[in-house]
């Protein structure tokens, strides 16, 4: 026998096989792009045909018995049930089919030769025609789903495969027309088969790029738009607004709402919320049927109630994912949602958010449609978005701090420029007396104030005071001081009347705003003293005749408290060599690296250790030693003294040096 | 600073951590004025574990008084350190301050005080 000799069978095996191996070539090919698992095991299901068929043909033509064909052909219908199983979703085999094959193959092998020909024919033909049957049946039946390919591939499949088996039942093999006709259909069918797979690989490629693509833009836009957001100094609320619905438009949920915690009501809040936000929860009846009160209650109810889903699952800090929540109706925290009334909710996820290191909120949504589920992949999203949510939030908090700090600081500038216009540029003294005024503003911190006025009887009246607060306000209130100072300082008023006046006066200035302060009128003709202090710290008297420190002080709250605040006066003779002292906390209160106080002691031991010195002198001495103390700490509160010394003879308060200057 | 709520008998406790300076006396004010929104009607501040104030957080502690009386929120200051107490013996505030010595003294404060 010559396989190559011009028998026509021969000639179709030929073409048979070319057209294999041209499947073959393409189902190679088209593995090679194919990414997605499924769709590479039907072109690798479509390889393994064609080999099979070019191997089957290739026996043919050594040995050329119809019922290779037959075999074949009962293979092929096969391997796409097979393909049909896999792209329908169904995990179990179809074990009556299988057996509906085999039953074929040992009809063929054992039984087809010692039937009479018309029952061995008719058995045959029944089965081959009933198997395409079977596979339509398959194609067509419901499924859990079905994969677009089998859907576009069903009609021609069956058609092909009926017609194909019933021309060969009726032309049988070795006909022209079935060889011409009817079997490159089949083999097209293969091919379409081939094609529908790769083009779905290409359009889920086009859609993953688009999305991508989209992804992309989206969260460009995300952070774009949160930028203006914050710039445009939003509440947060509308930040929140902005973060769920970018959240529920990206998941498709139905509804959503960014929930955060209030530390003061130890609860949580829905800060914005998209679509009808239901939180789980129990209602009276009327809510749960009634759709405008439904609408009511879920608009004016902002705080979650304790011990119901939302609350629990914050409390417990992990994300929760609920795909189905009627599956969950048993457990109390789920069961009110999932009955056939208006609060039912069919999916839930909610994602805590942590901020700066602490569960501050919560994102939640969900499905109120039944039929309508959250998957594992929306899950994915939604944990991944809310990633993005913190940062913001998060980048919103110190944003905003940053703001505080800025505005606190201009009003520290404020508050330091008022100061500083206030301050008096010169410094009472004369042969027997001599005042030195030192202040060193810390660089953030400013309230400390002074003054002197020379009064019309020669008196002088001065004070010293330390402003608790900042900004316009804080300033005002020195303004205030000033004024009244200036104002009644001439009259014939007790130092304690001016300090109630003063006190009146900056009351109604704001509401943390209060000044401790001291105010003094001095004689230098007998060396009287009175003063009048407001929660000042006592001034301190070095007295040269005893060699001993005293404290003047009176009684009486700040200034700026108590409209009704009653003060004090008292009064004293400053002797020849005296030294007075007043100072504000910024002075025994400056710190060291060690975080140790200055204190009083050391001040009193400088006064005391210094004091046949002249006042600059003491007043340098004392600055240097602060500051020595202090070395490189900075300094947290204004430092402010005025040292009074009266003169021992004419010539021991002035040193030459200053003389000269002034 | 830090604040910690929590609430017994009705009562909003505040525990404050830390210092209270010029930088968070605002955190501090905003207390009361949650408070104000809350509809707790009395409210212990614990300062146990504050160990320095400077004058704008005694500021701080007379605004959020002066805020209690005109809400009619009764109020008291408890466990106050000693380096907190000489700031206000040194304002003169003592007498000023709803002080009590310790958490069960507050309580009882709260309760004699009655309407404020």
């Amino acid at each position: 026998m010559n396989i190559f000799t011009p028998d026509y069978r021969f000639t179709y095996a030929w073409m048979r096989i070319f057209l294999s191996l041209i499947i073959l070539f393409s189902a190679i090919m088209i593995k090679k792009a194919v990414t997605d698992k499924k769709r590479r095991g039907n072109v690798e299901l479509m390889q393994w045909i064609a080999i099979f068929l070019a191997v089957k043909d290739a026996a043919f033509l050594f040995l050329p018995v119809s019922w290779m064909h037959a075999v074949s052909d009962v293979l092929t219908v096969s391997a796409y049930y097979a393909f049909t199983v896999k792209n329908t979703g169904e995990k179990k085999i179809d074990s009556f089919y299988y057996r509906f094959v085999l039953l074929f193959y040992i009809f063929i092998f054992f039984y087809f030769d010692s039937m009479s020909q018309i029952t061995g024919n008719f058995i045959y033909t029944a089965f081959t025609l009933l198997n395409p049957l079977l596979l339509g049946f398959r194609l067509f039946s419901n499924h859990e789903y079905n994969e677009p390919v089998i859907l576009k591939i069903r009609i021609p499949a069956l058609t092909v495969f009926i017609i194909y088996t019933a021309a060969v039942n009726i032309f049988g093999y070795e006909s022209a027309y079935i060889n011409i006709f009817a079997v490159p259909a089949v083999y097209l069918l293969h091919l379409y088969l081939l094609y529908l797979n790769s083009e779905s690989e290409y359009r889920s490629w086009i859609s993953t790029i688009s999305s991508m693509k989209k992804e992309k833009v989206s969260t460009y836009d995300f952070f774009k738009n949160i930028g203006r957001v914050m710039l445009e100094k939003k509440d947060i609320d509308e930040i929140n607004e902005y973060i769920i619905s970018s959240i529920s438009e990206k998941t498709g949920a139905e509804s959503g709402a960014v929930l955060l915690y209030d530390d003061y009501s130890d609860k949580l809040y829905i800060s914005a919320s998209t679509g009808n936000f239901i939180f789980p929860c129990n209602t009276d009846d009327k809510i749960k049927t009634d759709i405008n009160s439904f609408s009511e209650f879920f608009e004016k109810e902002r705080c979650i109630p304790a011990e119901t889903l939302l609350d629990e699952t914050f409390r417990n800090g992990s994300p929760l994912f609920v795909p189905d929540f009627f599956k969950m109706r048993h457990d109390p925290l789920y069961r009110e949602n999932t009955g056939n009334n208006l609060l039912y909710i069919s999916s839930i996820i909610i994602i805590p958010l942590t901020i700066e290191g602490r569960t501050s909120g919560m994102i939640c949504i969900e499905h109120t449609t039944p039929g309508r589920y959250f998957t594992e992949e929306t899950f994915d999203i939604a944990v991944s978005l809310s990633v993005y949510a913190e940062i913001m939030i998060a980048g919103i908090s110190v944003h905003r701090e940053l703001l505080e700090k800025r505005e606190l600081d201009r009003d520290i500038t404020i508050t330091s420029g008022i100061q500083k216009s206030l301050l008096p540029s010169r410094v009472p003294y004369s042969d027997k007396y001599r005042f030195v005024a030192y202040s060193e503003p810390a660089r953030y911190v400013s309230g400390d104030y002074y003054d002197f006025i020379k009064l019309n009887s020669g008196r002088i009246a001065f004070l010293i005071c330390d402003v608790a607060g900042k900004g316009v306000a804080a300033g005002l209130v020195m303004t205030v001081i000033r004024t009244i100072v200036h104002l009644v300082a001439d009259e014939d008023w007790r130092t304690s009347s001016v300090m109630k006046m003063i006190n009146r006066g900056i009351l109604d200035i704001g509401g943390d705003l209060f000044a401790t302060a001291m105010f003094l009128v001095f004689d230098p003709e007998t060396g009287s003293l009175e003063y009048s202090n407001a929660a000042h710290l006592p001034a301190v008297l070095y007295r040269e005749a005893s060699r001993e420190i005293t404290y003047l002080d009176t009684e009486g709250l700040p200034l700026g408290i108590d409209r009704n605040s009653e003060y004090e006066w008292s009064g004293t003779k400053l002797e020849r060599g005296d030294i007075l002292l007043l100072y504000t906390d910024g002075i025994n209160e400056t710190m060291n690296s060690e975080k140790e106080q200055y204190g009083r002691e050391r001040l009193n031991s400088i006064i005391m250790e210094n004091c046949r010195f002249t006042p600059d002198e003491i007043s340098e001495t004392l600055s240097e030693d602060i500051n020595s103390f202090r070395g490189n700490t900075p300094p947290h509160d204004d430092r402010t003294f005025l040292l009074l010394k009266i003169a021992k003879e004419n010539s021991t308060v002035i040193s030459s040096k200053t003389r000269a200057v002034s | 600073m830090n604040l910690i709520t929590k609430t017994d008998r009705s009562t909003r406790i505040i525990m404050i951590h830390g210092d209270i300076d010029l930088y968070n006396s605002q955190e501090l004010k905003d207390i009361i004025h949650n408070l104000a929104d809350s509809g707790v009607r009395s409210l212990i501040l614990n300062f146990q574990n504050v160990s320095y104030i400077d004058s704008s957080g005694i500021g701080s502690l007379l605004h959020i008084m002066r805020t209690a009386w005109a809400l009619k929120i009764k109020i008291a200051f408890a466990d106050i350190t000693k380096p907190v107490m000489n700031l206000i013996e040194l304002t003169k505030l003592r007498s000023f301050f709803p002080i009590a010595e310790t958490m069960e003294d507050a309580f009882k404060m709260l309760e004699i005080t009655g309407e404020v």
